[in-house]
């Protein structure tokens, strides 16, 4: 019994990490249309901002926060620009040029920081629940609070303000939109703000929970492709679904098989999804 | 067409004639030869990796291919105590299995969803190489791998041998009946069905070709390194060569994998490695950002004058 619910612990808290992940990426997939293959890269950035900065000024996480959130706004909209200039944009342009800042990005990192894997070590505290059966760790809190926090700021955007149904409405039909007078550039300077302060919010819990390193940026993007993908376009509550069943499929296999195979785990998901999509739309379709 | 194959023979003749040339202009110089050598290898895949772009789809995962044609021959060679030039073939063969699985799960999908479903296949490659230790050895990597060639002269002739035949395979996917099966494919799926053109057959068989040639490549790679690791050959560089050599170079000529993956690989390794030793690859990112942003038809089609709406 007890250990179905650390089992549960571990999942919720897993999944929340994914939806964090997942969150600016699904932001700007949805304004923009945009599928930026460097999402994880931006992450790992904060990350290693977050972890020069503790590392220096002995910062700790609530005060490396802002600084990560400011420099990911700042290198998602460079990005985002970038590739919202060209001349032809469809999926597969925007996958290529993002791919190719991917791998200037790690090279980057490569010669910046090595090839060592870094972690800020984070002295947990342990909560036991259940009179003393069920640990859940402060970090594990952090995710939970600040994905929720996330969450629910991204709610009460988009359901109480006036800008935010402005943004639900640039998701649901860009030229609609456009005919009932709502700025389509500013709209998207929004979701690339929006989606900056989630990768800046990500990236500094990814270098406590995980290890940085040049080539560390795949795994994020994979987790936010797969949770985009299974939850369309800008359904927040999908996603947040999604996330939380994601994290119980990785932790019942790392549980039964071996935290190793969880990467195969995440990267089947997400091969079945786009299979799944693919059929569903020719069914639809015919 | 008989111009054409006069073209191509022509270009052959190039190949061997301007190789020869370095050979002996460099004679000394080991180290040039063996990156020209190098060069002409992923020009080898760029190719390969062309072939089956030519069928509309971008793959970002051909490292799965090639990470297979090495494992799948190094091992090949340490299991059956086999030395002979024949463990080549069985690279590619395991490539070519592989490529039967992207097949059936991913003949359906197309455009940005093949492409990531390719980004993710060669994860998942990756991670199950990496952690099958009984089989594979996993991450500690294996040594002492059988060395086929015995010297860098060898390696430059076999890599030399080896590009001719992938360059002349890579034109008849371009200029030969089934370069027109493959351009129709490519261009309107619906009106090839309508005509009589097969689109999944003309796909498979342009992913088989692609995925042969590259565990083949991948097979020659290890056998000349003689160590191997996953993280060596599974990387999202070794996906990204042949992308970058063919958008650089000309997706759409006959030479263009091969001067794109000249130019950029022979300057990545001569030029820029001694002066920036970790961060030089992030020019492939640069070469392809802008290659994608202004020329999308490549270096060699912009010589052509290629009109841009080509075959877009």
């Amino acid at each position: 019994m007890e250990q179905f619910v650390q089992l549960f612990i571990q999942s919720f808290s897993l999944g929340s990490f994914y939806i964090l992940l997942a969150l600016g990426f699904a932001l700007v997939f949805s304004v923009t249309h945009i599928l930026n293959l460097a999402h994880g890269e931006l992450i790992i950035l904060a990350g290693y901002v977050a972890y020069v900065l503790e590392q220096k000024l002995s910062m700790g996480l609530w005060e490396t926060l802002p600084i990560a959130i400011a420099i990911s706004v700042v290198s998602l909209m460079v990005v985002v620009s970038f590739v919202l200039h060209q001349r032809r944009l469809s999926e597969l342009h925007s996958l290529i040029i993002t791919f190719g800042i991917a791998l200037i990005l790690q090279n980057c990192y490569l010669g910046a920081f090595s090839a060592n894997y870094r972690i800020i070590f984070h002295k947990s505290r342990y909560f036991s629940l259940l009179g003393g059966h069920v640990f859940i760790s402060s970090v594990q809190l952090y995710l939970i609070t600040l994905s929720l926090g996330a969450i629910g700021g991204l709610y009460i955007l988009f359901r109480k303000t006036f800008i935010g149904k402005a943004l639900r409405a640039t998701i649901q039909d860009r030229f609609a939109a456009q005919m009932a007078g709502i700025p389509i550039p500013r709209m998207q300077l929004l979701g690339m703000v929006l989606g900056g302060i989630a990768i800046g919010i990500a990236g500094p819990l990814y270098a406590r929970v995980s290890y940085l390193h040049p080539a560390a940026g795949i795994e994020p993007t994979i987790e936010a492709i797969i949770l985009t993908l299974f939850a369309g376009m800008g359904r927040i509550r999908i996603l947040l679904a999604g996330g939380w069943l994601l994290g119980v499929a990785e932790t019942t296999t790392a549980y039964f098989l071996g935290s190793q195979w969880r990467e195969f785990v995440s990267a089947m998901v997400l091969v079945v999804i786009l299979i799944f999509r693919e059929a569903r739309s020719r069914e639809n379709s015919v | 067409m008989k111009q054409e194959v006069a073209k191509a023979t022509l270009g052959v003749v190039l190949i061997i004639g301007l190789s020869l040339l370095f050979m002996w202009k460099f004679q000394g110089r080991e180290d040039v030869i063996s990156v020209i050598a190098m060069a002409f290898l992923f020009a080898s895949v760029a190719f390969a990796w062309n072939i089956h772009a030519l069928s509309g789809v971008v793959s970002l995962g051909h490292a799965a291919f090639f990470g297979l044609g090495a494992y799948g021959s190094a091992l090949f060679a340490y299991y059956f105590k086999v030395g002979s030039w024949i463990i080549l073939l069985v690279g590619g063969t395991i490539a070519l299995g592989c490529a039967v699985v992207w097949h059936l799960f991913f003949e359906q999908l197309r455009g940005g969803a093949y492409t990531l479903a390719t980004f993710a296949a060669a994860e998942i490659v990756r991670v199950v190489v990496d952690n099958w230790d009984s089989l594979t050895m996993g991450s500690s990597g294996l040594t002492n791998i059988v060395v086929l060639f015995s010297g860098t002269s060898e390696f430059y002739l076999v890599t030399m041998v080896l590009v001719i035949i992938a360059f002349l395979i890579h034109w008849a996917a371009l200029k030969t009946c089934w370069g027109l099966q493959l351009r129709t494919v490519r261009e309107d799926e619906l009106a090839a069905y309508a005509i009589g053109v097969n689109p999944p057959r003309v796909r498979m068989v342009s992913l088989f070709v692609s995925a042969f040639i590259t565990g083949l490549c991948g097979a020659i790679f290890v056998h000349r390194v003689t160590y191997l690791e996953p993280s060596m050959v599974f990387n999202l560089h070794i996906s990204a060569m042949p992308l970058v050599f063919s958008f650089l170079g000309g997706r759409f000529t006959t030479m263009g994998p091969l001067i794109g993956a000249f130019l950029l690989y022979s300057v990545d390794q001569i030029l820029l490695s001694p002066f920036l030793p970790s961060t030089h690859q992030a020019v492939y990112g640069f070469a392809i950002v802008i290659t994608v942003s202004f020329m999308p038809n490549g270096i060699c089609a912009w010589l052509a004058r290629i009109p841009q709406n080509a075959s877009g």
